[in-house]
């Protein structure tokens, strides 16, 4: 006691969050090794499905509201150990002790949002209790299943509140140390200011504003707290929950925040992200990341960047048979991410190399957002399919190209260059062999049809587990590592899922694409000049809409509108695409950013992945221009088709 | 005078799909125009308030005032209206949409919508049996296959069939039958043209297999607040021509579609869409007495409420009551 000047309250404070982790690591491993049964389950149903013909009936559905359990039991180690997204651009200047203290406000406004959706997540299962909700095969009662979401969320808020309890000691205890109180005050006070104004004007006279104005008020309310360090799904859901309230009232808004996220937290493409997380766990436990890795560098550990290529080029082969970014993001970046910064890639680089190679998923054919385009067009899904092989290939070549130019001018950022004896070559592709058994077995299962893209999330978290238990690389911490990791990783998306869901129902609400859309059809401009305008407003939109929504609100207007001027539909699809791919890496809300950000851990900052992918953002100017520049990109190829 | 009630109609689908379209977006500037200016009411395509599965739920916690919802994704409260689920229900949206909607009126599945105040219903075309390299035109046909299905009467029907359920998301189907994950689906035509299953499909065996249904809705509590003027203009524009109107709009998309494949077929890129023989139609309708049983057997009433559909649906398409 004598000298650390501690008074006793943070002391139980200490014991407090000590045991607060030590609940939600128990929570974690629950909902881990419940994913990893459900998992196996799954390939069980897939064999007996395809062998015997008698698959598990109703275990999709099942699987969905299981998982929804599972995902909020990964949220409270997320919540204990303090693992938001935050913009860290200004750490510095902040200095310490406003940082303690905005440590501290972003930890109430956490606070309050958990205790809310607990709240209303409780009314939610309520109402499914009192209608006697069942799901639609097994007839499933869901009620307990949303009880016990309720009951983990309320775990989540109580975690916080020991959370922000210790913030706020903190922010009292903490020293004045250093001279930077004047210079983070600059910062501070006029950022608060700001904020505090933005949202007195949304609420006070935001009705009168007309929807453009509210939602770029809202815009801004979302922003300038991102610059003082708040967490940005904290930031986001504010700011969409205020520019709501203001169109439909509190009740309602908060109401189809919870509606939403509760189809977030069961929707089947969301889940199968969890699985893919654990898939890189576990295939980096039993070693097949290193060994793959030892086998790239083998073959192009001669050149400079060559690693980072093959990372192109293996998210590449993933997004051949996946039809979504995320997927590819989360698997290859769990077992790439380690195996670059260990052969001497900078975190920068590798960082921006596997977000951005990530989106190949969406991009190369098959592709979920390629079918939702062709669904809300009513054009050809097998023709967009085709036309996107040439710009998915410009996409690959201009990412290696990127590389190339990268590590010419910061040749520091790639590991030193070696030329590798043929013995060893020869080495590496025999110790690759279960590298090629696990992602053999994915994409070969998907491709001969023995499973769909969703389940292939299931078969791979599996094989890698036992690979890894047959290895005997599960022994001793391993095993909880790697599950505390995916519970981790999880909670990160999903916390930042809330805010997005808030943020996309408020622009849905706006009608905010549908007004834009309408004023350029106004102005009468080139053809060429309404289609840059539009690629503009899409680039926007990525700023805070996941792909799916964007498309869902902007496309069946927006489509008839460029048909109208002459250009073909299917170039257009390419284009759309193309453009709401570079969302989901471009800051603040860049989901593929943010799963690198999970994979990569604590200590590299989400502002150092935004740099790193910097380069790879220009590639995808580069690409979006020659697509606008030269339509025979996309539309050669299924020219040629009868 | 007063300002209007502003009031948000919900749908999830794309925002241009042809029964939004032709019926509900009309509906709303009917209702609009009759009320006199005591109600407007605004068009929210996109599934921005609410998606498939929750829209019930959005229209009840006043997410959207007016939703368009599916009484299948809340299979706890619509007990009675799964009925339009059977296999064999009825021959045409029209038929069906409008049988149900006397059955509603006149109280026989009433309690299912004790919490909303319905305007419309729909029902889907039955579903037919889209399928990759088999064709199936006897009952043993179709022994082996894995069949996409979808809700508990489908996935039931499927299996008192001798098929094999599967259940594949929607944007999976496309994928998934390419690959040969499922050999076909058990699906509408209108679901055929909307996730292209045309374009992997051989065959096309049309049959009124498993329908469902769609309603407009508004919590009642909220339109019991409403002015009288918008209650009026509301009720004129509801009801069984409503639902008669979106009924037909799903025949006239089936139309569509049956004159895509038509062309398809006359280029030799599927097989001609195909029909039962009278004798195998009778024995598929033996074979479908099971899941009449289980459901007749799960629902408060339900020999009674079947028999009412029945004799509902052979009104309908008799012409009575027009
Ligand atoms: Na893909
Ligand atoms: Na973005």
């Amino acid at each position: 006691m004598i000298g650390t000047g501690s008074p006793e309250a943070p002391l139980l404070l200490e014991d407090l969050e000590r045991a607060s982790i030590a609940l939600a690591r128990r929570v974690a491993v629950v909902a881990v090794v419940g994913m990893l049964a459900l998992s196996l389950l799954t390939m069980v149903d897939i064999g007996l499905r395809f062998f015997l013909n008698t698959p598990i009936t109703g275990l999709d559905e099942a699987t969905q509201i299981i998982m929804a359990v599972i995902i909020s039991a990964s949220l409270p180690i997320g919540i204990a150990t303090r693992n938001h997204v935050t913009i860290d651009f200004f750490r510095r200047p902040i200095g310490p002790r406003w940082g303690a203290w905005l440590e501290a406000i972003g930890g109430a406004l956490v606070l309050g949002m958990m205790t809310v959706l607990a709240l209303r997540f409780g009314a939610y299962a309520g109402r499914m209790m009192a209608r006697h909700d069942v799901s639609a095969i097994v007839q499933l009662p869901l009620a307990p299943f949303w009880w016990a979401v309720t009951a983990l969320v309320a775990v989540c808020a109580v975690l916080q509140g020991v959370v922000f309890l210790k913030q706020f000691a903190k922010a009292l205890g903490a020293g004045s140390g250093g001279a930077s109180i004047l210079t983070g005050a600059l910062i501070v006070v006029p950022a608060l200011a700001a904020t505090a104004t933005l949202y007195a004007v949304i609420l006070y006279a935001g009705d009168a504003l007309g929807p453009v104005v509210l939602a770029a008020l809202a815009f801004a309310a979302m922003w300038v707290p991102l610059v003082i360090m708040i967490p940005v799904g904290v930031a986001m859901t504010y700011a969409g929950m205020a520019g709501a309230s203001v169109l439909v009232g509190y009740d309602a808004t908060i109401n189809t925040v919870v509606l939403q996220s509760a189809g977030f937290l069961s929707s089947l493409n969301l889940v199968v992200l969890p699985l893919f997380l654990m898939k890189g766990g576990f295939a980096t436990a039993a070693g097949l990341s290193s060994d793959a890795y030892r086998l790239a560098h083998a073959l192009f550990g001669r050149r400079r960047g060559g690693l980072a290529m093959a990372t192109i080029g293996s998210c590449a082969a993933f997004g051949a048979v996946t039809g979504s970014s995320l997927a590819t993001a989360a698997t290859i970046g769990a077992i790439a991410l380690p195996e670059m910064r260990r052969r001497g890639y900078s975190v920068q680089l590798a960082t921006g190399c596997v977000a951005a190679g990530g989106t190949l998923g969406s991009l190369i054919p098959p592709s979920g957002i390629m079918v939702i385009y062709a669904v809300l067009t009513e054009t050809s899904i097998g023709k967009i399919f085709v036309a996107a092989v040439l710009p998915a290939v410009l996409a690959a070549v201009l990412y290696g190209a990127t590389i190339a130019l990268y590590v010419r001018f910061r040749p520091e950022a790639a590991g030193p260059v070696e030329r590798v004896p043929g013995r060893e070559i020869v080495a590496a592709v025999f110790n690759s062999w279960g590298v090629v058994v696990l992602f053999g077995s994915v994409i070969g299962g998907i491709y001969a049809g023995i499973f769909t893209a969703t389940e292939a999330g299931a078969v791979g978290a599996g094989f890698a587990f036992l690979f890894a238990l047959a290895r005997g690389r599960l022994k001793g911490d391993a095993f909880w590592r790697v599950i505390g990791d995916v519970a981790r990783n999880t909670a990160l998306i999903y916390l930042l899922l809330f805010g997005a869901v808030a943020f996309s129902f408020f622009i849905g609400l706006t009608q905010l694409p549908q007004v834009l859309v309408a004023f350029i059809e106004t102005l009468n401009l080139a053809p060429l000049v309404v289609v840059v305008l539009l690629l503009l407003i899409y680039l926007l939109l990525g700023f805070f809409m996941d792909p799916i929504t964007t498309l869902f609100i902007t496309v069946p207007f927006v489509g008839p509108l460029v048909t109208s001027l002459g250009y073909d539909p299917i170039w257009w699809g390419i284009v759309t695409i193309a453009a709401v791919e570079v969302g989901l890496i471009h800051p603040p809300f860049g989901l593929n950013a943010f799963i690198i950000k999970g994979v990569a851990g604590e200590e590299v900052a989400i502002g150092t992945i935004f740099r790193g992918i910097v380069p790879f953002l220009c590639a995808d100017f580069v690409k979006l221009a020659l697509l606008i520049g030269f339509p025979l990109i996309a539309l050669w190829l299924p020219g040629t088709m009868r | 005078r007063a300002e209007p009630v502003q009031l948000k109609l919900a749908t999830f689908g794309p925002p241009n799909s042809y029964f939004y379209v032709e019926v509900l977006i009309p509906w709303l500037e009917a209702v609009n125009r009759d009320s006199n200016g005591a109600v407007n009411i605004k068009y929210y395509g996109g599934g921005v308030l609410g998606n498939a599965g929750n829209m019930y739920d959005a229209v009840l916690t006043g997410a959207a005032d007016i939703g368009w919802a599916l009484p299948g994704t809340v299979p706890g409260k619509f007990v009675k209206t799964s009925v339009a689920e059977l296999p064999f229900g009825y021959d045409s949206g029209e038929i069906g949409a409008t049988a149900l909607w006397r059955l509603f009126a006149k109280g026989v599945i009433a309690s299912d919508f004790s919490d909303v105040k319905l305007f419309g219903l729909t029902a889907w075309p039955g579903a037919d049996i889209q399928t990759k390299s088999k064709k199936v035109e006897r009952l043993e046909d179709l022994k082996g296959l894995k069949i996409r299905a979808q809700g508990r009467w489908q996935t039931a029907t499927v299996t008192a069939f001798g098929a094999t359920p599967v259940y594949v998301p929607i944007d999976e189907v496309y994928q998934g039958l390419d690959r040969g994950v499922i050999d076909g689906v058990w699906g509408s035509l209108v679901l055929t043209r909307e996730f292209r299953v045309d374009e992997i499909a051989h065959y096309f065996l049309e049959a009124p297999l498993n329908g469902g249904s769609g309603m407009l809705i508004m919590k009642r509590e909220s339109y019991d607040k409403l002015p009288a003027a918008a209650k009026a203009a509301m009720e004129k524009n509801s009801g069984e021509a409503m639902s008669r109107a979106l009924g037909k709009s799903n025949d006239g998309e089936v139309k569509r579609v049956e004159a895509l494949l038509a062309d398809l077929a006359k280029k030799g890129k599927i097989d001609a869409p195909y029909t039962l023989t009278p004798d195998e139609f009778a024995r598929w309708r033996k074979a479908a007495e099971p899941v009449e049983e289980a459901w007749t057997k799960g629902v408060p009433d339900g020999a009674a409420i079947l028999a009412a559909f029945r004799a509902e649906a052979a009104s309908v398409k008799s012409g009575a009551g027009q």
